[in-house]
């Protein structure tokens, strides 16, 4: 009688839980869920992300996808450290940053080589520099005393620079000539050229060029499923090589959930972010080199964000165990 | 009982509950093991508190300024209009409504629009928390002076007075205790919409206010200064509604049935 409760509830779970069934009656795994959070908006510097799930390449790979829009405030590192995401995408100072408080993130999956942060001016400002900005009395939008701030901050000073928070809205840089504010460079400066609006960008990267947007698991989930994480960077990395094939295929489906930029924007900004995000060096999408990671570490440590002395560049690189298939992209070269 | 054990008592039991909910606290991360990025414990909070001083001290001066000049607008312009519409039965019903809109408006929506009229910093800071600020005590002034009793209404009225000396004489003291009340609301809220306004135009670096301290410490991962902040905006919201609640008890404390009553509690 035991055995046939047992087999009774072995079967329900099978059929209501844990497994789905084929059409020719044969049982096959539930699809794993994965939470993606991303830092912002959907927009074109998550074209990969979203071309993987629009072509099914998640789903075929097992995996239940879902993609969790951002915003400035948004806690991302938190979030997937405290395991309420699975992956998440953040700058490479957010995952040492949280590495150094006692936070374990590993890092899969770099979609930006270069660093696209950047600052937007009119035209008509006589800036053309980031000496000069920084060494003026502008009034900038740029995020809460991020690393590369500090770094601006301990180069050329900045005493008189006045800074207010970057919310993403263009409103109050289209009302006044002299405003100034932080951008991704495929993004704001697009919608303004778009607007009519002659532009100027400065950018950040020639001082501090950091893996400016990666994806990073917590290590204890990594270790958990590993072939969650290898599955879900095969399938990132396939449709950024899809979506950089034909972005105009997948720029509406993400221009659906993101009314604040248009699809011709977008279409623009995905050949803008090709040349920030295809490694120069020809490596494939996603490679990670620890000597940037160690460098980050080294900024950071000097403008105080992280202790000297630590380490938290050490095993921050997410490796596939021996056994699983090897990730394409997810570490050094 | 003496009035220095009264003062006593009175400060004694709000403290031990909240030496408890910080003992729990304390112990809760400890035995839970909880990351301290995520939750830290009170011990972690006072240790960022301490090392940051002298930086959380130059901020909270400069979010209370902002609320504090806000509440000032606020009460003054709420004692005023309120004052003005409960003396006009036609403005009551025309406005009242209106000012019920200005309460259901989230200063958090319209504070990235209050950015393109004002100047950032202290300016952003100050219209935020008067917006807020302004509707309890527009409300109090103006549901405290039409509850006026009528019968005595009636006198001033069979003695002749004008609208104006009965205003002054009449209804503006017989509301001072509901709009103390909506003062104390007010105190409270300032402290609020100066911080959201601070969110979206607070000046950064050396000039940093408290909202923009939490932000960067959100960003940084730094929990701790984060709750350190927080906990300091409650010290300026404490000490805006500390000083309307002595202001109002000076006003109301020798004759207010509400004043009277707790004296009489306490014994």
């Amino acid at each position: 009688m035991w055995r046939s409760v047992v087999v009774a509830a072995a079967t329900f779970l099978c059929l209501h839980v844990g497994c789905d069934q084929s059409k020719d009656g044969s049982a096959t795994p539930a699809a794993a869920m994965v939470r993606v959070q991303l830092n912002w908006v959907p927009e074109p510097e998550f074209g990969g992300i979203f071309a993987a799930q629009q072509d099914g390449l998640y789903s075929a790979a097992g995996l239940d996808v879902d993609i969790r829009k951002g915003g400035s405030q948004v806690p991302v590192a938190q979030l997937v450290a405290s395991g309420q995401a699975d992956f998440g995408v953040m700058t490479a100072e957010d995952v040492l940053t949280l590495r150094d408080r006692g936070g374990d993130l590993v890092a899969v999956f770099a979609i930006f080589q270069e660093n696209p942060t950047g600052f937007l001016l009119h035209e008509s400002n006589p800036i053309t520099t980031i000496e000069q900005l920084w060494t003026s009395s502008s009034t900038v939008a740029v995020d809460a005393n991020p690393p590369f701030v500090r770094l601006l901050n301990a180069k050329y000073g900045g005493k008189d620079l006045k800074m207010v928070p970057y919310t993403g809205a263009l409103a109050g840089f289209l009302a006044s000539e002299d405003a100034v504010q932080q951008c991704f460079i495929t993004a704001e400066p697009v919608e303004c050229r778009l607007r009519g609006v002659p532009t100027r960008v400065l950018s950040v990267a020639t001082v501090f060029n950091p893996y400016a947007a990666v994806l990073a698991t917590s290590a204890a989930s990594a270790a958990k499923r590993p072939q969650v994480v290898e599955a879900f960077v095969r399938a990132t990395s396939e449709g950024w090589r899809r979506y950089f094939a034909e972005p105009a295929k997948y720029n509406p489906g993400i221009a659906a959930l993101n009314p604040s930029m248009s699809l011709e924007a977008m279409n623009i900004a995905a050949e803008m972010e090709r040349p920030l995000i295809v490694p120069a060096d020809g490596s494939p999408i996603g490679s990670m080199r620890l000597e940037r990671w160690q460098q980050l570490e080294r900024e950071l440590a000097q403008v105080g964000t992280i202790e000297s002395g630590r380490m938290p560049s050490a095993g921050v690189l997410w490796s596939a165990p021996v056994g699983t298939a090897s990730g394409a992209t997810a570490t050094t070269p | 009982m003496s009035a220095t054990a009264s003062a006593i008592r009175a400060v004694a039991w709000p403290l031990l509950g909240v030496a408890i909910v910080l003992g729990v606290w304390q112990i809760g991360v400890m035995v839970s093991g909880v990351a301290h990025y995520l939750l830290p414990p009170p011990s972690a909070i006072a240790r960022a508190m301490w090392e940051s001083r002298d930086m959380l001290t130059a901020a909270m001066g400069r979010t209370a300024l902002g609320a504090a000049i806000g509440f000032i607008c606020a009460a003054a312009a709420g004692i005023l209009l309120g004052s003005v519409i409960a003396l006009i039965p036609l403005l009551r019903r025309s406005l009242y409504p209106l000012a019920t809109v200005l309460q259901m408006v989230p200063v958090v929506a319209v504070a990235p629009l209050l950015q393109l009229w004002v100047d950032n910093g202290l300016p952003m800071a100050i219209l935020s928390a008067a917006i807020v600020a302004l509707f309890p005590v527009l409300a109090a002034t103006i549901d405290g002076q039409a509850s006026v009793d009528p019968g005595l209404r009636e006198l001033f009225k069979l003695y002749g007075a004008s609208p104006l000396r009965r205003w002054w004489k009449l209804d503006f003291p017989w509301s001072v205790p509901a709009t103390v009340t909506g003062l104390r609301i007010a105190a409270g809220l300032a402290v609020i919409g100066a911080v959201v306004g601070e969110f979206v135009s607070g000046y950064g670096g050396t000039r940093a206010p408290l909202g923009i301290v939490i932000q960067a410490a959100m960003r940084d991962a730094r929990t701790d200064l984060v709750f350190a902040a927080v906990a300091l905006t409650t010290v300026v919201g404490f000490a805006l509604f500390g000083a309307i609640s002595f202001v109002g008890w000076l006003l109301v404390s020798r004759w207010h049935a509400s004043a009277v009553n707790e004296s009489e509690d306490q014994r």
